[in-house]
């Protein structure tokens, strides 16, 4: 009698225990949000949630045991969900992420992010599928509108510009033929005057070209290839030579520079914008660069274009980088004040970061991130292309 | 070598301003030339095809500098229209252009142009590039036109 009682309690324990899981689960899948649809082994439909009914708009009864295929007039019975079902998950047990576009009678085009999970259950009960399916279509509407606007941005900045720069050409020529052809009738301030003229509408062509590039710059996609950064500075100097010829300036590059992958454009932007601030803002007898490698980790090397140069009050050193920013008089250093706008945008869209050591009057190094290039990366991307 | 003949140009350029930079840099040229200006893309056509209000006598031109942001019938249009008509698609079309936008630059060389040309901002650039222009094209090159 005894032992019958226990036994029976003992049952009476697990039966509450079950219920209690069950209860759980079903919890869990009627809260979450996101329709889930509940499969047996055979893709049977063993049950959906509330928001499955909702999303889909359909009912229970037309839904559960029926083939997950015939669901609402068969609008479930998509190849690539099937190859999913039937191919991908017996093999991996779970897919996650898998996208699939469909168009459903009931609410149109739809695209989708599937998540999968093959379940092996205890004793008898065969084996279940849950299948969350994340409804994207929103998003994805979203970031081709966005596309779609950014190109008609591109556009506009494009004619803009152009726009502006038809009557600087006006300007800038017509101030040079006044000079050309009446310059001997005028005295030495009307001389001035024209040629100030020529000189603003050269220098705004220059802003207008360098807007244009900060623009642009984090905007356009970044093919990924192997960069050989001792070539690209090598070709950086070399273009540099009758300035550094000129400056008496000496140009050290560190032998066996890591190679990153980023895109040849953008590297060569970077190196020469900063090759051409050491020798620009150097006021020394013997102006010298030295480009090198201060360390690697992380997936990411560190450069450095250090000089000897008239140095950046610490002060300064978050505002150098904003656009069109400037320390110095025009009279002193020409330029727009873009240039390490853009090498920051650049740095920044291939995934690291600018910074720069400096005190005023002792030189200034900058430093600069870039993704070091490895085959996995390069496999990585082969993959996502 | 070329006869004294002056080289025959055709201009075609919406901006007064811009026709009258050319006009200044061609006349700087060692070469002598002719510019015939037209002022949109369907003019153009009219005078390559003797037609509107160019009559038999307009001159084939030896050489055609072309804008493409025209009225009524753009650049692109007419460089396509030449390179398609069997009797003009040898005359030499340089692109003359305030745009360098790359699709523009592409588009103009698949469509059969011989240069393409961003025009300067600066005077010294303008004159330098049209100059150079005159000298390959009309000193340097060996053009059809002579060989017809």
């Amino acid at each position: 009698m005894a032992e019958a009682k226990s036994e029976s309690s003992g049952r009476k324990r697990r039966g509450q225990a079950l219920p209690e899981a069950l209860a759980y689960g079903q919890a869990i899948v009627e809260t979450v949000r996101e329709p889930l649809l509940i499969l047996d082994g055979g893709l049977r439909v063993r049950s959906a949630n509330r928001s499955f009914y909702q999303s889909f708009r359909v009912s229970p009864e037309e839904t559960e045991d029926h083939l997950v295929y015939e669901l609402g007039n068969r609008q479930w019975d998509i190849p690539k969900l099937r190859e999913l079902l039937e191919e991908v998950l017996p093999k991996n047990t779970q897919f996650e992420d898998f996208e699939v576009e469909h168009e459903f009678a009931t609410i149109g085009r739809r695209t989708m992010l599937l998540n999968a999970r093959r379940l092996l259950h205890e004793a008898g009960r065969g084996e279940m599928i849950l299948v969350a399916i994340e409804d994207i279509s929103e998003r994805k509407q979203a970031e081709e509108a966005l596309e779609r606007r950014l190109s008609e941005l591109d556009a506009f900045a494009y004619t803009v510009t152009h726009e502006l720069k038809e009557p600087l050409r006006t300007i800038e020529m017509f101030s040079r033929i006044v000079l050309e052809d009446y310059g001997e009738r005028l005295d030495e301030q009307g001389q001035d005057h024209v040629m100030r003229l020529a000189r603003a509408s050269v220098r705004m062509n220059r802003l207008i070209d360098d807007l244009l590039t900060l623009s642009r710059v984090s905007r356009e996609p970044v093919p990924q290839t192997r960069i050989l950064v001792g070539q690209v500075v090598g070709e950086v100097v070399d273009a540099t030579q009758t300035l550094i010829d000129e400056r008496g300036a000496s140009v050290e590059v560190e032998d066996g520079l890591p190679d990153v992958a980023a895109d040849p454009a953008r590297v060569e932007q970077v190196f020469a914008n900063l090759i051409g601030n050491a020798l620009k803002f150097n006021e020394s007898e013997q102006p010298f660069v030295r480009v090198g490698v201060r360390g690697v980790g992380g997936g990411m090397v560190t450069f450095y274009v250090q000089d000897n140069g008239i140095g950046i009050d610490p002060k300064y050193h978050e505002r150098i980088f904003g656009p069109f920013e400037r320390l110095h008089g025009r009279e002193e250093y020409e330029g727009t004040g873009a240039g390490l706008a853009i090498v920051k945008r650049v740095v920044e869209t291939l995934g690291g970061r600018i910074w720069v050591e400096s005190e005023a009057g002792a030189g200034a190094t900058f430093l600069f991130m870039l993704p070091v290039w490895t085959e996995e990366a390069a496999s990585v991307d082969m993959r996502a292309a | 070598m070329r006869g004294l003949k002056p080289v025959q140009i055709l201009l075609a350029e919406d901006n007064p301003d811009d026709v009258d930079f050319a006009r200044r840099a061609l006349r700087r040229s060692r070469v002598a030339n002719d510019i015939h200006v037209v002022w949109d893309g369907q003019q153009a056509l009219d005078f390559l095809l003797r037609a509107g209000n160019y009559g038999i006598d307009t001159p084939r031109p030896d050489l055609i500098l072309l804008d493409l942001n025209m009225p009524r019938v753009n650049g692109m249009e007419v460089l396509e229209k030449i390179k398609a008509n069997d009797e003009l698609a040898l005359i030499p079309v340089i692109m003359l252009t305030a745009s360098g936008r790359d699709e523009d630059v592409v588009k103009s060389y698949k469509l059969g142009a011989n240069t393409y040309i961003e025009k300067p901002v600066e005077f010294d650039k303008f004159m330098q590039a049209v100059e150079v222009l005159g000298e390959y094209w009309i000193v340097i090159a060996k053009l059809p036109s002579e060989v017809a």
